[in-house]
């Protein structure tokens, strides 16, 4: 089960408002390599796994993963909070205020919904480890797209951290799938 | 050309290569508002010792100095946590970025930046004994830090209120429910 801790897993303190930024940054709120994706992917892939090691691996990534969400939406609210509707109309987010207000929701940057085809649990730990260390370094790839999109050093700092975190992630499920394919369980 | 396609699809555990970022990835690219000027920009970042010592090297004997060594071969929990990353062999930055510790401007967000500093040095050894279940070092690191965590966290909640439900807390005895009185953690430092 999990607790929940009043705290962020790195401070996020954004003193501008910037609506362009927070429209981009729904990509890994709710697209298809968001941290969303990933932690529903990993909670549902990790019943299968043929031992501890890769249930841990998974359940405990999964919940960093949770942390992670948070830290993506406490990035969007601060850059949207307060937000007039001129600036809603100026940077394009009004389709997003219009169904949703300032309340945040899953949708990918075009607004595209959340679903769960972006993700898959097929029930063979070694397929499962590859889809997860491809869907990490696509995480990857998205945050060094945000980076490129992002201006502002507040954005920018807690970007770099969740980019890192993905590349801690596929190197673990890296080691985990050869020790796996190692001892042969990839084959049922 | 063929840089960019090697960019593209580098093995980034690899570090027998010393890239050279070109075209997509050029200072042109980047926006410049990051708080340095462009003269400390094109210079090459000095990291500490230890990026400069892994180009090349696997063996973590040959990269540990004395620091590392007493540490399990990890990062200090500073230099770690502005990187995102507990393992020098792992860590891969991005366009020479520069790394820098958030500020804080007062007690209450200096306790708390200890707590995400320590607390985020234990996930990383957490998810690294998932997998190396055998590592004698780590091991006990890892008690070190949760005590760390949990000495803070008593001293945090003591101060400024509970952000766990699941230790034992005094102020959770105070009417009304202390639980409400502490901000969440999304809100901005001046609302």
């Amino acid at each position: 089960m999990w607790a929940y801790e009043k705290r962020l897993e790195y401070p996020i303190n954004i003193k501008r408002r910037d609506l362009k930024m927070a429209k981009v940054m729904l990509e890994q709120y709710g697209g298809g390599q968001s941290e969303l994706a990933a932690t529903l992917r990993y909670l549902n892939q990790r019943y299968t796994m043929p031992d501890e090691k890769g249930k841990n691996l998974l359940s405990d990534i999964a919940t960093e993963e949770m942390a992670h969400i948070e830290m993506i939406a406490t990035i969007i609210y601060q850059l949207t909070k307060g937000a007039t509707i001129e600036e809603l109309k100026e940077a394009g987010f009004d389709t997003n205020y219009a169904g949703h207000g300032l309340d945040l929701f899953p949708t990918d940057a075009n607004g595209y919904i959340f679903n769960a085809t972006y993700f898959a649990a097929v029930g063979d730990p070694v397929a499962n480890l590859y889809e997860d260390m491809a869907a990490e370094q696509k995480a990857r790839a998205i945050y060094e797209n945000l980076i490129n999109l992002a201006t502002d050093p507040d954005v920018i700092a807690p970007l770099q951290f969740l980019r890192q975190r993905e590349i801690v992630h596929f190197t673990r499920f890296k080691e985990l799938c050869e020790e796996y394919e190692k001892k042969g369980y990839g084959k049922k | 050309m063929n840089d960019y396609y090697d960019f593209i699809s580098k093995d980034f555990n690899d570090k027998t290569k010393a890239i050279e970022y070109e075209d997509v990835n050029s200072l042109d690219f980047y926006p410049r508002a990051y708080n340095v000027t462009d003269e400390m920009f094109k210079q090459e970042i000095a990291f500490p010792q230890d990026i400069q010592d892994t180009m090349g090297l696997y063996d973590l004997n040959n990269i540990m100095n004395n620091n590392m060594k007493e540490n399990c071969g990890m990062y200090d929990v500073e230099e770690g946590f502005i990187r995102g990353n507990m393992f020098p062999t792992l860590f891969d930055p991005y366009k020479k970025l520069q790394l820098k510790m958030p500020s804080v401007e007062n007690e209450k967000e200096s306790l708390m930046l200890e707590i995400q500093k320590i607390g985020f040095a234990a996930k990383d050894i957490n998810l690294y004994l998932d997998v190396h279940p055998n590592d004698n070092c780590m091991i006990q690191k890892f008690s070190k830090y949760i005590e760390r965590l949990n000495t803070l966290t008593n001293e945090y909640e003591q101060k400024f209120g509970p952000i766990t439900l699941s230790t034992p807390n005094q102020s959770l005895n105070d009417v009304p429910w202390a639980w409400n009185e502490t901000l969440s953690p999304w809100e901005r430092r001046n609302k």
